[in-house]
């Protein structure tokens, strides 16, 4: 029989999860936002902005179901050592192949996250990060697949450090207190599995020459934060939270002040509210 | 002429895109866009012509299509 105080626990549990969740594709947004000017050609800064734009409204739309206060306050009112995301993101790409293969493993990342909490998020707003999320990771398929043998050779270089982040950040538990909690839709260890074959199989197809995969978990030694899905006291780097809320004296000017945009709210949300 | 064209170290392919708004609607020539691949044309496709919400939409390279009456000089307008 389930006590007030487990019920207060498990709300706990759910909500740090879709914190690492939508921190997690806020920063990835910054990602793209950052690497647009890189494309390759045009085409590709239409890609790279929907992709940014979307994973954008994904965000936004889990910190209006996660504010318990007012709108806005998991974007403006948190410091670096409270967000979630994930550490793969926390260091830049160090060339196109790197850009592609760390987006891929986060949006799939992040995609096996998300239907494992499929209980605990509105239907319509799943139904649509997934069906947006098809088509990121097509795109990122589609550019794995034009790969030149430089991109190839930049990939060997990048390959298990990333794919072992990825996994650290899915499964760096002996257990996971969700799915003991009966929370948890399937489980995160099929959801790794699911996304090393997946890259397995992109990588034959797109001839890439990288080490054998491993299914087993990989798990890091120090001591890990199961709320924030990071290391202890690690947080995001300096630099890219500032492209995330700048702080600089002229962002600040420009930004309209925090009770006109609470007022007005510029978004599709006329409540700024998910319901189901 | 539809031979591909290169971009930066790679072949890009032309699509044609085609889309429907609703049932009783004709599926309509929408333009076209180049790609490396399949995968990436299909998201320009979607990326670049996403002012409606369609019911169907899809794309056909043009190395598949069948030419019955040739346009002059073999070239096709992309966008209409």
């Amino acid at each position: 029989m389930p006590t007030e105080s487990s019920g207060v626990i498990e709300k706990l549990l759910v909500r740090n999860e879709l914190l690492c969740l939508a921190d997690t594709k806020w920063v990835l947004a910054h990602w793209y936002l950052k690497v647009l000017p890189n494309g390759r050609r045009l085409d590709d800064f239409t890609a790279l902005s929907a992709l940014l734009q979307e994973e954008l409204g994904h965000t936004r739309a889990l910190f209006r179901f996660l504010e318990e206060g007012h709108a806005g306050e998991l974007e403006f009112d948190r410091t670096p050592q409270q967000i979630h995301s994930m550490e793969l993101l926390d260091y830049p790409p160090q060339n196109w192949a790197d850009f592609v293969l760390t987006a891929l493993l986060a949006e799939t990342a992040t995609w096996e996250l998300a239907k494992s909490l499929q209980n605990h998020l509105p239907t319509h707003l799943l139904g649509k990060m997934g069906e947006e999320e098809y088509f990121h990771q097509l795109a990122l398929k589609g550019w794995s697949l034009s790969f030149n043998d430089r991109d190839r050779e930049d990939l060997q270089q990048v390959f298990l450090p990333r794919v072992t982040a990825m996994k650290q950040w899915l499964v760096n538990n002996d257990s996971d207190p969700l799915e003991q909690a009966g929370l948890r839709y399937g489980t995160l260890d099929e959801g790794v599995l699911r996304i090393l074959d997946y890259v397995h199989g992109l990588g034959r197809e797109a001839g890439w020459d990288v080490p054998q995969l491993e299914s087993e978990n990989s798990l890091t030694g120090g001591s890990w934060d199961n709320a924030r899905r990071r290391m202890t006291a690690s947080f995001l780097p300096a630099k890219l939270w500032e492209l995330m809320v700048p702080t600089n004296e002229f962002a600040v000017l420009a930004r309209r002040p925090r009770p006109a945009s609470d007022r007005d709210r510029l978004s599709s949300q006329t409540q700024g509210e998910v319901s189901n | 002429m539809n031979q591909p064209k290169k971009g930066i170290g790679v072949l890009l392919d032309f699509y044609e895109v085609f889309g429907r708004r609703s049932s009783d609607q004709a599926l309509c020539h929408l333009g076209s866009v180049s790609a490396p691949n399949q995968a990436l044309a299909i998201v320009q496709a979607v990326t670049t012509y996403d002012e409606h919400r369609w019911i169907e939409l899809c794309i056909v390279s043009r190395s598949q299509m069948v030419s019955i009456i040739a346009s002059p000089g073999g070239r096709r307008v992309g966008v209409v």
